[in-house]
């Protein structure tokens, strides 16, 4: 009898064994990463981006080891297709293409369905299944630099010099705005486009012009800081802390991180892979909130204590819900 | 409207008119004597975006922004000693010659960036920005004063250049000898001097000239460096030589007219005027067009222009 127990137990055990062996077999234990960066790790939009990726490496979600920020930068069109084909044949598990490169995914996907691509921002197509289509919206920040601007400017004129007029560029620069607007009643608006993404000498030239109109609290999308610093005006700054570049002159400065994105892209692609399931990428933009950690903003030390309390204030509401910022993307003409 | 019509606004315009017409005239009076001699270089923008990062460099790594100047103007000249070895003593065809060397400083200031100065996230690499130099006296003068006589000193050199150079095109023997270069070389050659080295000379100053103007993009304009910086500033300098039909003071005009336009649409822009700003935008390459096409008849190009000479052809 006893043998006949041991018998069964030992069957069971070894199902059980088998069994469990079988699921971790299933489960990734290793992600091998690619990108393709717009301009490369100097800009903020690329850096932050590497900061979430080595941040997922950091924290091995589910236990995998990631591996180390593997891109290139600057391509475009078909040699971007040719670099995200490469990726996808040596086996890279997710190709993330940072900005509108959609329809170089287009013309790939169906080729690497094992491959998850990853587009970001405007100017994209939400092609679903293996492309995911990741966004990011900064208007909460933007709102927070606003009630800065709107309670410090002397002359109610607010500025803003832009990349380019894209629809993840509209919605920051309404939320500044709407932020000014809900402290001071009197603003008036000044948009500037210097349609390239990166130009320091024509950002500069164009936050002259509007100091000239008369703006005495500048948001430089385009980050170029030194002339406010020359007429003694102040700015803020967008993407990442800029703060520390020019402590004197940039009084507030919006964050953005893409940890969230990564860890829920990373999220996606291991249920994919551990249930077997085909990817099910996104068709519409995917976006996180200042709640989820997506956007934050710093502020200058040197401002009043009223002001400093009133972004506390209206960050509090904004994480708790109380406060929510509307995302309009609506076109803003200068006053 | 009526705002746009202040005084402030007008100043302000034309005074930007200046500062963002100083690299474009450096740049064209650069590549103006090297046409001149014979040789087109088409590799300012290269050479410009040389200059601008060796002006960053070393002016972050020594703190030395007058050292920063020196480096681009030395860097931009080394870029044009290959294209003057390749063009003129090696006889390469000249446009590809230029066209290289563009895709070689567009890969060598990015690698150099990404390699010499780590720059992920929100640490980026800054440097103290060339001052304003104010002119005594002459910055006191109302209106011009500001538009003229209140930038930082390249500003200066870049108006210079102009009559400068006008001078030794047109009054100096050595200026009429490159003159002759771009018109028939074979005269000089004939007459016992070297054109060789004439035209090396030449070319070298373009360089430091186009080094010059980078230097003006980088520690000029901005506190930082980005890769690509230039934006095409140094095609647009080719095209100013052409809308200048080869002389100095219409190279001036030419430059000031596309700064100017530039300056415009900023304006229009920040004062908000109800206007599509994008046609604003193309303007100064449609002015450009036009203006090439209206000097067709008239033109003065050298007639030895990109023409590589030997003495047994």
């Amino acid at each position: 009898m006893n043998s006949v127990v041991r018998l069964i137990l030992g069957v069971v055990f070894s199902a059980i064994f088998l069994a469990s062996g079988s699921v971790s077999a299933g489960a990734p234990t290793t992600l091998k990463m690619a990108a393709i960066l717009t301009v490369g790790g100097e800009e903020p939009w690329d850096g932050t981006f590497l900061a979430a990726w080595e941040n997922a490496r950091k924290n091995n979600p589910h236990g995998l080891e990631i591996n180390e920020p593997e891109f290139t930068a600057g391509l475009w069109g078909d040699e971007a297709e040719a670099a995200a084909r490469v990726y996808a044949k040596k086996g890279y598990d997710i190709v993330w293409l940072h900005s509108s490169y959609s329809d170089q995914v287009k013309k790939i996907q169906n080729k690497f369905p094992e491959t998850l691509f990853v587009v970001s921002g405007s100017g994209n197509e939400g092609l679903g299944k293996n492309q995911y289509w990741m966004y990011h919206r900064d208007h909460e920040g933007a709102y927070l630099q606003g009630i800065v601007a709107g309670m410090t400017t002397k002359s109610n004129i607010l500025g803003i010099v832009g990349t380019f007029p894209a629809d993840d560029v509209w919605d920051l620069i309404n939320g500044f705005f709407l932020g000014a607007q809900s402290v001071n009643s009197n603003i008036k608006k000044k948009v500037t486009f210097i349609e390239s993404w990166w130009d320091p000498p024509k950002a500069r030239e164009s936050s002259n012009a509007q100091i000239a109109a008369g703006a005495d609290n500048i948001l430089m999308v385009a980050t170029a800081f030194e002339a406010c610093r020359e007429h003694g005006i102040k700015c803020h700054g967008a993407y990442t802390n800029w703060i520390p570049t020019a402590p004197d002159v940039i009084n507030s400065s919006f964050m953005i991180s893409w940890i969230p994105h990564v860890d829920w892209v990373i999220d996606e692609w291991y249920q994919a892979k551990t249930n077997a399931t085909p990817f099910a990428g996104n068709t519409e933009k995917r976006w996180f909130l200042m709640k989820d950690g997506a956007i934050d903003v710093a502020i200058s030390d040197n401002l009043p204590d009223d002001v400093k309390a009133k972004v506390a204030e209206a960050k509090s509401k904004i994480l708790s819900g109380e406060l929510v910022i509307p995302i309009i993307t609506s076109p803003v003409e200068s006053d | 409207m009526s705002e746009f019509f202040t005084e402030t606004i007008v100043i302000s315009i034309l005074a930007a008119m200046v500062r963002i017409g100083a690299p474009l005239i450096l740049a064209a009076i650069g590549e103006l004597i090297a046409e001149r001699a014979g040789v087109i270089n088409l590799g300012v923008e290269g050479m410009m975006l040389m200059g601008c990062f060796l002006g960053f460099f070393v002016t972050f790594e020594t703190g030395s922004i007058l050292a920063g100047i020196g480096a681009a103007m030395v860097g931009a000249m080394l870029m044009s000693l290959i294209m003057a070895f390749m063009a003129i003593t090696l006889r390469l065809e000249q446009f590809v010659t230029g066209l290289a060397l563009n895709l070689l400083a567009s890969g060598l200031t990015l690698f150099w960036f990404r390699s010499l100065l780590k720059t992920i996230g929100s640490t980026q690499p800054n440097i103290d920005l060339l001052e304003k130099a104010p002119i005594p006296f002459l910055s006191d003068i109302p209106y011009l004063g500001i538009i003229v006589f209140s930038h930082n000193w390249l500003v200066y050199l870049a108006i210079l250049s102009v009559p400068i150079c006008s001078f030794f095109l047109y009054k100096t023997k050595y200026g009429l000898e490159l003159r002759c270069l771009g018109e028939n070389p074979r005269a000089i050659d004939m007459k016992g001097l070297s054109v060789a080295k004439r035209q090396y000379l030449a070319v070298l100053f373009g360089g430091m000239m186009a080094g010059l103007a980078g230097a003006f993009i980088s520690v000029g304009s901005s506190i930082r460096f980005v890769p690509e910086m230039t934006a095409g500033r140094g095609w647009l300098a080719i095209v100013i030589v052409i809308a200048g039909n080869w002389q100095p003071k219409w190279i001036l005009v030419a430059a000031l007219v596309f700064a100017f336009l530039e300056a415009f649409q900023m304006h229009v822009q920040a004062v908000g005027i109800n206007f599509p700003y994008q046609i604003l935008l193309a303007l100064p390459y449609v002015v450009a067009v036009i203006a090439l096409m209206h000097r067709r008849a008239r033109s003065r190009a050298p007639a030895s222009l990109g023409v590589a000479y030997s003495r047994g052809s």
